[in-house]
């Protein structure tokens, strides 16, 4: 009897526990899946099939000991199960266009992503984000809005951390890239715009 | 590299769920929670078994209980419920008006409660229209439709306070009162709101002119109700926005939870002043001495009723601003409920102000040389006029007079400065040009005083360079 008093108290703990896990993330996921979906409505059923999920799982006798990695890696499924769903190019389509394997820059480091993010404009950044590619939108957002380091992100993705920094720093490259063709078209808006008033 | 992530951060967090959102996740994750339980060994409470003998007949009686059950749970509870929130255009939008609200209509009972409802039902039309407006989606004909049902509202409200009045002519003014008090904050959300959303007035149009007409019908009396009643009114509507704000806390943001206490804070201290006024002298002179000493706070009912008033009001947008969440993503608190600032908030203000005043006189000084023209010798004998008026405030208590007096002290000191700028520039000033470089200073702590002492003041500083010329 008295064991099973201590396993219930535990178990109480479980309920609690969880429900402190959803008063935590569920914003931060909400916001995740935003990004990643542009879609506010989904985001949050997703983030609902989450908490669900983790339930179940929970429910089956398993024990969650960090809420954090387990949550997003659950979303991250269903995000991906999403992106199925649309059926548009994915990160092998990319790739093949590029001709590249990501394993072609092993030099590459954290420290050359972060001096490379320095030199963007984090609120233009921000609104080229929609123009990237999934997968390279995924990890921007991943390190960014997540603030996750590179070695959860690869956990999560099941990915080297190498390619992870590989891939993180080609996105900084497209987001400036998308950037600046943003500020030529504006550019070139303003000059058309000049002459007539 | 701290400030792409930053900026990058900032931009990303104002995505963020509704607090009505992120209740209502939370509430279907709890209901799967509890659909889901945790297997029985892992609770606390163990339910007894039913008899094994009786299974196969309850069994049976329980397949059907079932169905006719959720049926009815259907059609009574989740179809009703789930129409609470619709919005005018959903299908379940006529259940929410025509069932929900008339079977709560038929459960009003007393008169005064007939009034809170129709005030609320009031509320209810107004916040749709506000959620509609700040998406975009308020077109002509809801607008329309909306402002037809103000208008039933209100007459409704109207009619049944004019019952309540040739039996209960107290509680007839007191529920006048939290009606007027109910119709001026939601006035003053929809201004915010449309302004705000920059939505097409024309559909919100008719809104307004409902809310305008209803407004201008429910005058209050202003002798009426007495100090009491409007006592219980107020401490009726702060406990309920204490209330809904402990119920918010678990979901509520830190910075909006600061914010709103501040504000629950200003209004307690302000209850507290009022039943100070209202607290008769002799009640206070426990010697029975009939002289009113003149430090007791002075005996003034009417301005302790207008200060309950004021309660009234600040409480009503307040408990908006907590209940109907949407519309904080739209308006700062800070736009519907200021703070009040303490008294020693007031001083710190104070000191600060003075200081800047100093320094800019110190410099106007600097500026002027040994022999001043009379333009600033009269502009700094202004300035001491001020400062000598501040400390007189000061002396009689009133920092917010003081703080008013420096302010315009600095605004004149800075625009004379300002004078000899442009002068240097050999640029003519203008009104207008000296008008829109407001001093960095006043703009920190603006206050509307602070504003128009500039504009007042930039007349003197243009006839100062006058002088010059």
């Amino acid at each position: 009897m008295e064991g099973r008093k201590k396993t219930a108290k535990r178990m109480v703990g479980q309920e609690e526990r969880f429900l402190e896990a959803f008063d935590t993330y569920h914003e931060a996921l909400f916001r995740h899946a935003t990004l990643r979906l542009s879609d506010r409505e989904r985001a949050i059923d997703l983030v609902h099939d989450t908490y669900t999920k983790v339930w179940s799982y929970i429910k089956d006798g398993h024990t969650v000991e960090q809420f954090r990695p387990f949550l997003y890696k659950v979303l991250n499924n269903l995000i991906v199960d999403e992106y199925r769903k649309r059926r548009e190019q994915s990160l092998d389509a990319l790739l093949a266009v590029e001709g590249v394997d990501e394993g072609a820059f092993p030099d590459l480091q954290e420290s050359s992503v972060e001096s490379l993010a320095a030199t963007l404009d984090g609120r233009k950044a921000f609104e080229a984000l929609d123009a990237l590619p999934r997968e390279y939108k995924e990890v921007i957002i991943l390190r960014f809005v997540d603030g996750l380091g590179p070695k959860e992100i690869s956990l999560l993705l099941e990915e080297s951390e190498n390619v992870v920094s590989v891939r993180l720093h080609r996105a900084l490259g497209q987001l400036r890239k998308h950037m600046a063709a943003a500020e030529e078209a504006a550019e070139v808006r303003r000059r058309l715009h000049k002459p007539k008033q | 590299m701290k400030r792409f992530s930053e900026q990058f951060k900032k931009e990303a967090e104002r995505v963020t769920l509704r607090t009505s959102e992120s209740h209502d996740l939370r509430e279907r994750v709890v209901a799967y929670m509890e659909y889901h339980p945790l297997p029985a060994e892992m609770r606390t409470v163990h339910t007894i078994v039913a008899d094994e003998m009786l299974s196969p007949v309850r069994s049976m009686f329980f397949v059907w209980s079932k169905f006719v059950g959720a049926a009815a749970v259907l059609l009574l509870v989740i179809i009703p419920a789930a129409a609470e929130k619709a919005l005018p255009g959903d299908v379940l939008y006529p259940v929410k008006v025509r069932f929900n609200e008339e079977v709560r209509s038929s459960l009003s009972f007393s008169t005064y409660s007939k009034v809170e409802w129709e005030t609320e039902r009031l509320e209810r039309r107004l916040a749709e229209v506000r959620l509609l407006a700040s998406e975009g989606k308020l077109t002509d004909d809801v607008g329309a439709a909306a402002a037809v049902a103000v208008a039933e509202h209100a007459a409704a409200a109207a009619q049944e306070i004019e019952t309540m009045r040739e039996n209960d002519d107290e509680g007839a003014a007191v529920a006048e009162l939290a009606f007027a008090t109910a119709l001026e904050a939601q006035t003053d959300a929809l201004e915010t709101t449309i302004s705000r959303a920059g939505v097409d007035v024309s559909a919100a149009g008719g809104v307004t002119a409902a809310l305008s007409n209803a407004q201008a019908a429910a005058q209050a009396d202003e002798q009426k109700p007495s100090f009491e009643r409007l006592l219980g009114l107020v401490e009726q509507k702060t406990t309920d926005a204490q209330e809904l704000f402990a119920s918010l806390k678990p979901i509520a943001g830190e910075t909006a939870k600061a914010d709103i206490e501040r504000r629950l804070q200003d209004i307690e201290r302000k209850r507290e002043e009022a039943v100070a006024l209202a607290t008769a002298p002799e009640e206070n002179d426990e010697g029975g001495d009939t002289t009113v000493s003149s430090t007791t706070p002075a005996y003034d009912q009417t301005k302790a009723r207008a200060l309950l008033k004021e309660i009234l009001q600040a409480t009503e947008k307040l408990t908006l601003f907590m209940s109907d969440i949407d519309l904080s993503t739209h308006v700062s608190v800070e736009d519907l409920v200021p703070v009040e600032p303490t008294e020693e908030e007031l001083q710190t203000i104070l000191t600060q102000v003075q200081g800047d005043l100093d320094t800019q006189v110190k410099a106007l000084k600097v500026r002027a040389g040994d022999e001043p023209n009379d333009g600033v010798v009269h502009g700094l004998t202004t300035i001491e006029q001020k400062m000598a008026s501040s400390s007189e405030a000061v002396a009689g208590g009133d920092y917010e007079a003081a703080i008013v007096f420096t302010r315009e002290a600095y605004a004149l000191a800075s625009d004379i400065l300002r004078a000899f700028d442009v002068e240097e520039d050999e640029q003519p000033a203008t009104d207008e040009e000296v008008d829109s470089e407001k001093p960095e200073d006043t703009s920190a702590n603006s206050s509307p005083e602070a504003s128009t002492a500039t504009g007042a003041s930039s007349t003197m500083a243009t006839e100062v360079t006058d002088v010059r010329a």
